[in-house]
């Protein structure tokens, strides 16, 4: 009952009164529910009956979502059942309705939670199955108290019988599981609820400054990203800039994004050419696409399309996750943002394709100051600035091309200012303060510092807020994590547009968290993908996928242990090792299971000899054959109690069997002889003394 | 006493095959006085072989005290009989001790315990104290009087009646002594053939003194002997421990077997095996004793011991039903 709950709630939509309420009942019922059960069922049936009407009033109103409705009243009605058991009909419905309980949950969320309370209830309710099931029989046999004194003698629930049960729910499991994955089937992914978690980290479209206190590590994932080429194996963090939203202006506080003239586009333009290339060059290019397969966590990016630095050429949405089925469309504003509508449903995949081929610093130099009005914003400085700030960019920048100034600029402010997460208390003015006074700050005051520092040279430059990092995964992506969030510069050049620069010390970019948490937070967040991968989104694709990988290693293995392949020396010593490895650890195994028997028989008494064991079988067949043929024994008949029984198959079944009692007797407990060709022998007799009885007890009738 | 004990020692123990044969002489010689009854006589010879006591509760006018006295006959041993009345004092059957003028000491005079088969006719009508003084002479073979410790004859066997009907001045048994007793039995009434004959024949008192001994007390020693060598497999054992754990755990009986109780299960089963000629015990032997040796050892629950019909009847109801639900060693 409690992992069919679990299952449902992991999709956190049933509210916390019904949170707080099931356990207490499930609690409460345990104890009370004796006292409880039977009364007040008409208060009960009121309450239920409002509830139902409550609900469906709801839906027909369109304010709760039928699914949920569903849930919730199901929830109900198992709180009810649990005040109120009384008989084996009770709990067999309380089973139900906790079955309706798992698909409501299923229905709501199939994260990996569900999975577990899935894997959970399917034990459980084996065990519950069974367990009542055996509870009710021996009530019927013995009464409640004798049934609650063998129950309680843990002579029935013994560890060994709970654990056959849950390896035989596990072993069904197993069973769908290969069914699952081998047989053509058909996502149902369409019927998935939008799942609408908390925002993970609001990409907001400003920036204060003057906030204080210390910028906390924030290990959840945002970004799922899986990078074409892939990065050399031995980079742990890739440490690339997601770039998000540019925060052109200034607000007196901080910074804030442009959000006018959104509109759609349809391609985005290539980069301009600063010089036309060589052969080489124009191949060089093609080389250095990169292609990102970005998986945005659900709630997180609020609309905003993330790039891989370069500049992006085209965008992709690799699901079509309208629910209305209207492919997804791509947007853009004034500062060359990208968007999309936020989805209906789950986490928002795409592909971005960037150009990543810098164009080289000489190509940048002398571009002059003729900038275009579009980018006159980007000059705007605030109404008071702190003369020193003046001083200081002149003395950084005069003389300089805009492109050489930006690099000076970029350079002095990484070396010579420190880096600390620890905001300082409210200022007036924050840059100065951080320029002149403190000398230490986080990346927003260095990007601030830097943006400020080339519009009053009369450089256009922007703050353009993101990400820095790409923490590799077992699952084989690369997770970007909400506390990677950056902020850096951009600065326009006529025509080679703008260009990013990075003042914040390269080794104090993004975050540094390897922690247990953080740590565990990404080994969840990659079976929870790996889930997803494999059960939530596994389609007919991902089944031919997994099949065509399974055989093409089957094929190399076979090529490589044939010689064919590279390096099949080396393969091949492997596989000597590993089978040899295998072997060993079984012999291990085998000789530690035997010795256990071997203790496990010694422990229950001395072993059977030949004839005695024979003398088992023997009777354990009679015993068969008698059953069959309606003569009514059990364990606790003995041989001669059957044979005086075996009356009801004619005297000369009733003396075959006596005398096979006696022999079986005479072996087991006495120490007689009983060669294998007399056992059967006597069985013949027996069976030819039962036919002719069969054969009557089957023509009678007629 | 001490020739007698190392003559004893060095009778040596029969064979199944002897004990059969001599049971079978016995059961027959028997069945001449009572009727009909083979299978109480060979549970009375089995409780002889086994060195126990046998209760017999029943009507009267059913066979008892035949039982009893064609037992004794049947066997050449020395029989006495003690009507117990609630004025029968402990010194009544034990025996006392007389100041002999002539010697000028006291001797002592034994009484009728001192027999080879005691034969206690309505056990129940005496009073606590001297249903008592029989607790020492059925679990030691001894009484003491006086302070003396003196052994009774071997072989030495108890043979107890009561009426079940009578309530009036009758003193039920408690439980210490009734565990004392190997096997509680009751004889029934004859099948009506038997009965037709018993009427046309004119009783049985004829038969039971033309009856002649079949078996010294040598032989009866011999049996006994005998019966420590029958063998018992330990899933046999283990079978009597989970028919004595049913008794307990179950919760319509309030007080369950005793060990003692168990082993008086197993050693009336080997007595029994050898009877029949078997050199072990087999899963009949334990369950089918199972109501006569276990069912006067248990207290059902919210009824007190010993008891009437009712008790009785219900008390074996409850042990053959348990017996039903353990599982026999295959």
């Amino acid at each position: 009952m409690l992992a069919a709950f679990g299952a449902c709630a992991a999709s956190g939509e049933l509210g916390p009164l019904l949170l707080l309420l099931f356990p207490l009942s499930l609690v409460g019922a345990h104890f009370f529910g004796a006292r409880v059960a039977g009364k007040a069922e008409w208060a009960w049936t009121v309450f239920l009956a409002g509830a139902l009407l409550f609900f469906a009033f709801a839906v027909f109103t369109g304010q709760l979502d039928i699914v949920l409705a569903a849930a919730r009243f199901s929830s109900l009605l198992c709180l009810h059942r649990l005040w109120h058991r009384k008989g084996e009909r009770d709990e067999m419905l309380l089973l139900l309705l906790s079955l309706l309980l798992l698909c409501a949950g299923a229905a709501l969320s199939a994260e990996l939670l569900f999975g577990v309370g899935f894997l959970g209830y399917s034990i459980a309710a084996t065990w519950a199955l069974a367990l009542t099931h055996l509870r009710f029989e021996i009530e019927a046999g013995r009464g409640p108290e004798g049934s609650a004194a063998l129950l309680q003698s843990r002579r029935l629930a013994t560890p060994a019988l709970l654990g056959a049960l849950a390896a035989l729910s596990l072993l069904g499991m197993v069973g769908s599981a290969i069914v699952f994955f081998t047989f053509p089937r058909v996502t149902i992914g369409g019927l998935r609820r939008p799942s609408t978690g908390e925002p993970v980290a609001g990409l907001g479209d400003q920036i204060d400054l003057k906030r204080h206190g210390i910028i906390a590590d924030d290990p959840r994932v945002v970004l799922r990203v899986r990078l074409t080429p892939q990065p050399p194996t031995s980079r742990v963090n890739i440490g690339l800039h997601w770039r998000a939203r540019a925060l052109p202006k200034w607000t007196g506080q901080g910074w804030r994004a442009d959000n006018a003239g959104v509109t759609p586009v349809g391609h985005l333009v290539a980069r301009p050419e600063l010089a036309k290339p060589s052969r080489a060059q124009a191949h060089n290019r093609l080389q250095s696409m990169l292609l990102a397969d970005i998986e945005a966590v659900a709630g997180f990016s609020d609309g905003v399309i993330l790039t891989p630095p370069g500049w992006p050429l085209q965008v992709e949405f690799s699901r079509p996750l309208s629910a209305r089925g209207a492919p997804q469309r791509l947007y853009h504003n004034s500062s060359g943002d990208l968007f999309y509508v936020p989805a209906e449903v789950g986490d928002l995949r795409y592909l971005v394709t960037v150009d990543q081929n810098e164009p080289p610093i000489e190509q940048l130099r002398g571009r002059g100051r003729q900038y275009p009005a579009s980018v006159r914003g980007d000059l705007e400085l605030p109404q008071t600035l702190d003369p020193r700030l003046k001083a200081l960019s002149d003395r950084l920048t005069r003389g300089r091309d805009p492109v050489d100034a930006a690099v000076e600029v970029e350079r002095y402010l990484s070396t010579t200012f420190a880096y600390t997460r620890d905001l300082p208390g409210e200022q007036d003015d924050p840059i100065a303060f951080f320029l002149f006074e403190r000398k230490q700050g986080h990346c927003e005051l260095f990007s601030s510092a830097m943006v400020m520092l080339l519009r009053s040279a009369g450089i256009p430059a922007r703050n353009v807020t993101g990400f820095y990092g790409g923490r590799r995964t077992d699952a084989g992506y690369f997770a970007v994590r909400a506390g990677d969030a950056h902020s850096w510069v951009e600065v326009y050049l006529p025509g080679a547009g703008f260009i990013s620069f990075d003042p914040t010390p390269a080794a104090d970019r993004g975050s540094v968290q390897e922690g247990l948490w953080p740590r565990l937070v990404l080994f969840w967040d990659a079976i929870q993908q790996r889930w997803r991968v494999f059960v939530v989104d596994y389609d007919l694709l991902s089944q031919t996928q997994l099949l065509k990988r399974a055989a093409a290693l089957f094929s190399e293995a076979g090529r490589r242990l044939s010689g064919k392949g590279g390096g099949g020396a080396a393969f091949q010593a492997a596989w000597a090792k590993a089978i040899g490895a295998g072997v060993g650890l079984s012999l291990v195994a085998f000789f530690f299971m035997r010795r256990r028997r071997g203790q496990r028989r010694a422990s229950r008494g001395p072993t059977l000899g030949q004839d005695e064991r024979r003398a088992v079988k023997l009777w354990r067949q009679v015993r068969g054959r008698l059953a069959r043929a309606g003569v009514a024994v059990n364990d606790a008949t003995t041989p001669r109690e059957a044979a005086a029984r075996a009356l009801i198959a004619g005297p000369a079944a009733a003396a075959a069997v006596a005398e096979l009692a006696n022999t079986c007797l005479a072996a087991r407990w006495g120490g007689a002889a009983l060669p294998p060709q007399a056992a059967r022998a006597l069985l013949r007799k027996l069976d030819t003394t039962l036919r002719p009885g069969r054969a009557r007890a089957t023509c009678a009738p007629s | 006493m001490e020739s007698v004990t190392r003559l004893e020692a060095a009778d040596p123990p029969l064979t199944p095959e002897e004990a059969r044969r001599l049971a079978a002489g016995l059961g027959t010689n028997i069945a001449r006085a009572l009727r009909g009854k083979e299978e109480v006589i060979e549970l009375a010879l089995a409780a002889l072989a086994a060195g126990g006591h046998l209760l017999l509760e029943d009507v009267p006018g059913v066979g008892k005290t035949t039982l009893a006295q064609a037992l004794a006959r049947s066997l050449d041993l020395g029989f006495a009989r003690i009507q117990f009345t609630s004025d029968l004092l402990p010194g009544d059957i034990t025996g006392v001790s007389i100041f002999d003028q002539k010697r000028g000491e006291f001797v002592f005079k034994p009484g009728p315990l001192f027999a080879n088969l005691v034969l206690a006719d309505e056990i129940n009508r005496t009073t606590p104290r001297t249903q008592s003084c029989l607790l020492e002479a059925m679990s030691e073979g001894q009484v003491s009087v006086d302070g003396v410790a003196r052994p009774l004859p071997g072989p030495f066997m108890v043979l107890a009646t009561q009426n079940p009907h009578e309530h009036a001045g009758t003193y039920p048994l408690p439980e210490s002594q009734l565990d004392r007793f190997l096997l509680r039995l009751s004889i029934g009434y004859p099948a009506p053939d038997v009965e037709r004959e018993l009427l046309l024949g004119g009783g049985t008192a004829t038969e039971l003194h033309q009856l002649k001994p079949t078996a010294t007390a040598a032989q009866v020693r011999r049996l006994q002997a005998a019966v420590p060598g029958v063998k018992v497999a330990r899933e046999i054992a283990d079978y009597v421990l989970a028919l004595v754990a049913a008794t307990r755990a179950t919760p319509l009986v309030s007080l369950g077997a005793s060990p003692r109780g168990a082993i008086a299960l197993l050693g009336v089963a080997k007595a029994r095996a050898l009877l029949r000629g078997r050199g072990y015990v087999e899963p009949d032997d334990v369950k089918e004793l199972c109501v006569p040796c276990l069912a006067h050892r248990v207290t059902l629950a919210g009824r007190g011991p010993g008891g009437g019909e009712i008790e009785r009847l219900a008390a074996e109801r409850v042990i053959r039903d348990l017996v039903e639900q353990v599982p026999v060693p295959e």
